[in-house]
């Protein structure tokens, strides 16, 4: 599975939502050429639903948080989930692609230093945002508890110096709360482990 | 709908999707502009993430001009009738704003030659691939069949902001310019982008 923790976000919302879903890898046994042409977009992930199929993974996402009870309670709250989410997967993770994308080894170690500060002042933005106690919408858990944890555990964790979240307590309530859900553990135990 | 508040520059940019949403629907909102007197530096700090667009509803600001573009779709009931339609009308959305849309930026600010046109060639390959994946996607006359949404939307700014810059034409792709023409004709559209402020983008 290509960049598996990159789409490990879909996962973690059917098991929160202790929702049974066929999750087929590509690989080996099953040829992600096979299957291509008739991905929309030509790309992975794809759900299909009723036979029909749809791509992009942030609407995938959305699609599956609503079906779960995981966007929020009003249509506002909606907007704010929504907002958050986009601040993680564009503004923050947009710098994280600058990196990887870059070859030359100079600019990368000054792209890396962006990336940690991008980070942290963002985190310091959004923990100004979170309206619950330990949830980031008023009304409780939701998929934006999931991406912020997802952004922080999976994407940035490893890959660049740990951050401190002391001075952002309650994004740290979040990225906790999360973790220690039952079924998002139990889903970390069983899934298969991949190298990346 | 509740009063909304609409904070940008005084240019098209990433509001000019809401603000056509608005025109379609023929319904009022505050389309603040900043200039010499209402600066954008004074209302960064109060911005969630320090960026605009910024929608103010009831006295709060919620920010990400496409989380904004679909909130405001759907109150004006363009995100299609049932939650399949509305991933449908999303992951054009998405096809467009993430997928070619970042690929723009570099033709446009590249800093050298180079990357502008390096920029412009992969931009103009993804457009391609998408374009073609997406004509296969309209339904009637609009992507959902005879209801417009906000992916129709998009293609009709994308089509008349983008495509020059990507030297690519609508009509190699005749649903989606038959979309395209349809909104051309829309008479509120009409009306507002006649009586809008002429901004260079």
């Amino acid at each position: 599975m290509y960049f598996s923790r990159f789409n490990n976000l879909l996962r973690y919302i059917f098991a929160l939502a202790q929702q049974d879903f066929e999750d087929i890898r590509f690989g080996d046994e099953l040829k992600w050429e096979d299957y291509k042409p008739s991905a929309p977009f030509g790309r992975m992930p794809f759900l299909e639903v009723d036979g029909e199929r749809f791509g992009q993974n942030g609407s995938i996402a959305r699609y599956l948080a609503n079906a779960f009870d995981l966007a929020g309670a009003t249509d506002l709250e909606k907007l704010k989930a929504d907002g958050v989410v986009d601040c993680i997967q564009k503004d923050i993770f947009n710098k994280f692609l600058s990196y990887f994308f870059e070859k030359v080894d100079e600019k990368k170690a000054i792209i890396r230093k962006e990336v940690i500060e991008t980070t942290l002042e963002f985190y310091k933005k959004i923990e100004e945002q979170i309206s619950g106690e330990n949830t980031f919408l008023k009304s409780g858990l939701s998929w934006a508890d999931v991406v912020i944890y997802n952004f922080h555990t999976d994407i940035y964790a490893d890959r660049f110096d740990a951050i401190d979240l002391t001075p952002t307590p309650k994004l740290e309530l979040i990225i906790k709360n999360v973790a220690q859900n039952e079924h998002i553990q139990n889903w970390i135990a069983k899934r298969p482990s991949t190298s990346n | 709908m509740a009063d909304s508040k609409l904070y940008y520059f005084n240019t098209r940019g990433r509001a000019e999707l809401i603000r056509l949403l608005y025109a379609l629907k023929d319904v009022k909102f505050e389309d603040v502009r900043f200039d010499d007197t209402n600066k954008f530096e004074d209302f960064k700090p109060k911005t969630p993430f320090g960026s605009v667009p910024v929608l103010e509803v009831n006295g709060v600001f919620y920010a990400q001009s496409m989380a904004i573009a679909r909130y405001v779709a759907r109150e004006l009931g363009l995100m299609g009738s049932s939650s399949l339609q509305t991933l449908k009308v999303d992951m054009i959305v998405d096809a467009i704003t993430v997928d070619i849309f970042p690929l723009l930026k570099d033709i446009i600010w590249g800093a050298t030659d180079e990357i502008k046109a390096a920029a412009k060639t992969k931009a103009g390959e993804v457009s391609k691939k998408t374009f073609t994946a997406l004509e296969n996607l309209v339904s009637g006359d609009y992507f959902l069949g005879s209801e417009v949404s906000l992916a129709d939307i998009i293609i009709f700014t994308f089509a008349i902001e983008a495509m020059p810059v990507l030297g690519l034409a609508i009509d190699d792709y005749p649903k989606l310019a038959k979309i395209v023409a349809a909104l051309q004709e829309n008479e509120n559209l009409k009306n507002y982008i006649a009586n809008r402020p002429a901004t260079p983008m």
